[in-house]
């Protein structure tokens, strides 16, 4: 679920963060560039797990703070493809399952990689697996098991604020929402052991 | 930035979890010599409280150090890919078609003492909570049948 990624990077240590040692200066700065940010085809960065070596600090001129080389280690989520997963439903719609895991919520599980003889309910908005002598329902917030079929990196243009200032709140949130995630992966419910929790146990 | 090796280990949850703990507790010194807790930006305290939420929620919670280099120990014999510990540690199944899932080809790999002796080996060493076990002899029994 979880890797260590190798980066190097110059990083720009503030004036006002000079009262702090080099290496504290340094995780502060990493951290605010890198966590909880995709970085494409590695990510989910979540903090900085050790710094490696730190070069001597340089200064250009006109500018106060000081910029020093770092190669450190990131913990990224990324797991891999065919790792089993646990998460809970967030939502279910015609299309598939929708699965969130709290600090990640990009998880889709598209109705082809659900079980055979698995159906929709619109009445009960849940997917529904038929077995010979079972219904096994799929509700939301129930806790589930799934695998990883695919990842999907999508590299995202900065995103732009609504220039209308016109634009209500809530119109405004719609726009981000309808944003495609950057890092999405796509997971499946075919195989024995996966599924919600509560049936294999 | 430069990515020099996107994937330079695996970590299992514990050690993320252990890693977040530390972090979460770290006081520093200022230059004049003060202690104080570690101020972090937004971004950062977002991540580590929704990562400390999942993971308290998962069998990560209840491991030790001890339990997984137990397990390791236990585990060497049987042969199993990396990949394979990392889920089992990671997941901690306590029944038998869980393990399965995660272990590749598991019934021609292993005999039946075999993965049972597993099961045993997991619920000893990572953490299992006591209150599912009744239902998981049943699962058990169904299997052996």
């Amino acid at each position: 679920m979880f890797v260590l990624s190798k980066f190097s990077d110059l990083i720009r240590v503030k004036p006002q963060d000079f009262n702090k040692s080099t290496s504290d200066a340094l995780e502060d700065e990493i951290n605010t560039k890198y966590a909880n940010k995709v970085v494409q085809n590695v990510g989910l960065c979540i903090c900085l797990y050790d710094i490696h070596t730190i070069d001597e600090g340089l200064i250009k001129p006109g500018d106060g703070a000081v910029y020093i080389k770092v190669e450190f280690r990131l913990i990224v989520f990324r797991p891999f493809v065919g790792e089993i997963l646990e998460g809970w439903i967030s939502s279910c719609s015609e299309d598939g399952i929708r699965v969130k895991m709290e600090f990640f919520d990009d998880v889709f599980i598209p109705k082809e990689y659900l079980f055979e003889g698995s159906v929709f309910v619109p009445k009960e908005q849940a997917w529904v697996w038929r077995t010979e002598d079972n219904e096994l329902y799929m509700d939301t917030n129930e806790k589930i098991r799934f695998r990883i079929e695919e990842e999907q990196f999508h590299d995202l243009l900065p995103r732009i604020a609504p220039s209308n200032p016109n634009l209500k709140p809530d119109e405004a949130s719609e726009y981000s929402a309808n944003q495609i995630p950057p890092y999405a992966l796509i997971g499946s419910c075919q195989s024995d052991g996966v599924g919600l929790i509560s049936w294999w146990e | 930035m430069k990515v020099e090796n996107s994937r330079d280990k695996l970590l299992t949850c514990f050690e993320v979890f252990q890693h977040l703990k530390e972090t979460k507790s770290k006081h520093r010194k200022s230059i004049v010599g003060i202690e104080q807790p570690m101020l972090r930006a937004e971004n950062v305290e977002t991540i580590v409280l929704e990562l400390t939420g999942y993971l308290q929620k998962s069998p990560t919670f209840n491991q030790t150090e001890e339990g997984i280099v137990e397990f390791m120990i236990n585990m060497g014999k049987f042969g199993l890919e990396k990949a394979e510990l990392l889920q089992i540690i990671n997941i901690a199944p306590t029944s038998l078609v869980t393990l399965f899932s995660l272990v590749e080809e598991c019934d021609q790999r292993y005999t039946e003492e075999q993965t049972l002796e597993m099961i045993d080996i997991i619920r000893l060493t990572l953490g299992v909570k006591e209150n599912i076990e009744p239902e998981e002899d049943v699962v058990v029994e169904e299997s052996n049948n």
